[in-house]
């Protein structure tokens, strides 16, 4: 294996500084810098749309873009819940868009998906989409979730009152 | 030609390979994520920074989509049971940012403008000819004179040089002079600081070294 250089061991030592440090030191370093997180965080979010559309994936976008629940009835919702082994409520809070997506395991995306004979991808554009507060529940969920802005997947699972052993399975592929 | 860039790892048996569905998935999962966005942003300047020719037409953030193009079209795999999907973007963005600089560094044309070719210089100094003519300032000569000078005065040391003999960053620099490596965990450990701490001292760190390569621009 090539010896590191000497550039290569300062790379390596600000990568872990950009990529690990904690939110507040990472902020301060970008203060001292004179950088602008929201510019940054704008241009990142044109470039990562614009590469997904290249990838075609913005083709399923437009179907996405619509609520990808509408389409059910209420019979095959609770089925659909069923089939995850969840209540009906937690599906209420992905179609609100309140669940933080990178808290979900890929897998539970590939079942739901699948429960609602949709397409992975549209659908997590769909869920991706920011909170949709105007949206009226349609149906009555089977217990009152807190409305109070995102939440982890495994924080839904709990206040939705999923039983410990379905929540691990569940959980089980979360990164 | 762009399936050359990225060279990937020799896989395994057990390896798991990600579908499109899961790099689409952890895709839109970057998207939802601000800090990390601005991360990887950040992750690619600094990419970039190595660069010679690169970093004068390309954007970090273009760096970051043209390595998320690369996952998505399937040119670089993800091995699921080997990196996380920013890790896997970190590397991704490397390989291209390092395979195109390179391109660029080898096959650039030094272009001399008519003008400087008419010029007269009364002082008896090269003309711009004559300096193509020795081609002192091609590429490859300019990428092997800056490797060697940075070999040469180390930037490590240099950069040791601006700290004093108790100060945290400091001796985070002397750990990766003796290990000539940075390893996060052993050096924390051995220096015997706090985390706050730790992550401090490298937040200065990681700032010499910007201001380092800014001055290196300059020059």
């Amino acid at each position: 294996m090539k010896k590191p250089t000497n550039q290569d061991i300062l790379l390596d030592a600000s990568l872990d500084f950009i990529m690990n440090s904690p939110a507040k030191d990472f902020d301060a370093y970008l203060r001292e810098s004179g950088v602008d997180a929201n510019e940054l965080e704008r241009k990142t979010t044109a470039t990562i749309s614009s590469a997904l559309r290249r990838s075609n994936s913005d083709s399923k976008v437009d179907i996405a873009i619509e609520d990808p629940f509408a389409a059910l009835t209420v019979l095959q919702l609770r089925e659909i819940a069923a089939s995850l082994k969840v209540r009906r409520n937690v599906l209420t809070a992905f179609r609100e868009r309140r669940v933080i997506l990178t808290s979900v395991p890929a897998q539970f995306f590939v079942r739901l998906a699948s429960a609602m004979n949709v397409m992975v991808d549209p659908l997590v554009v769909a869920l991706s989409l920011p909170p949709a507060g105007t949206l009226v529940r349609e149906y009555k969920a089977n217990a009152t979730l807190e409305k109070t802005g995102k939440i982890s997947f495994e924080q839904l699972l709990i206040e939705a009152g999923i039983e410990p052993e379905v929540r691990a399975e569940l959980l089980k592929d979360a990164g | 030609m762009l399936s050359d860039e990225l060279e990937d790892e020799v896989g395994e048996v057990d390896d798991v390979i990600a579908t499109f569905d899961e790099i689409a998935i952890a895709a839109h999962g970057v998207q939802a994520d601000k800090q990390l966005k601005v991360r990887l942003n950040r992750a690619a300047y600094l990419f970039l920074q190595t660069t010679t020719e690169l970093k004068k037409t390309c954007t970090p953030e273009d760096l970051v989509g043209e390595a998320l193009l690369a996952l998505l079209s399937g040119r670089r795999k993800w091995r699921m049971n080997k990196v996380d999907f920013p890790g896997l973007l970190i590397g991704a963005m490397k390989s291209l940012a390092w395979s195109r600089d390179k391109t660029l560094t080898t096959t650039m044309p030094n272009l001399v403008m008519e003008g400087e070719l008419t010029s007269v210089d009364a002082d008896g100094v090269d003309q711009p000819l004559d300096r193509l003519a020795k081609d002192t300032k091609s590429p490859d000569v300019i990428l092997e004179r800056r490797e060697h000078e940075a070999n040469e005065h180390g930037v490590l040391v240099i950069l040791r040089a601006k700290f004093g003999p108790k100060e945290i960053p400091g001796l985070i620099l002397d750990q990766m002079l003796l290990r000539q490596g940075y390893n996060h965990a052993e050096i924390r450990e051995t220096i015997g600081v706090s985390d706050r701490e730790y992550w401090n001292a490298c937040k200065v760190l990681t700032r010499a070294v910007d201001n380092f390569n800014a001055s290196a621009k300059e020059d």
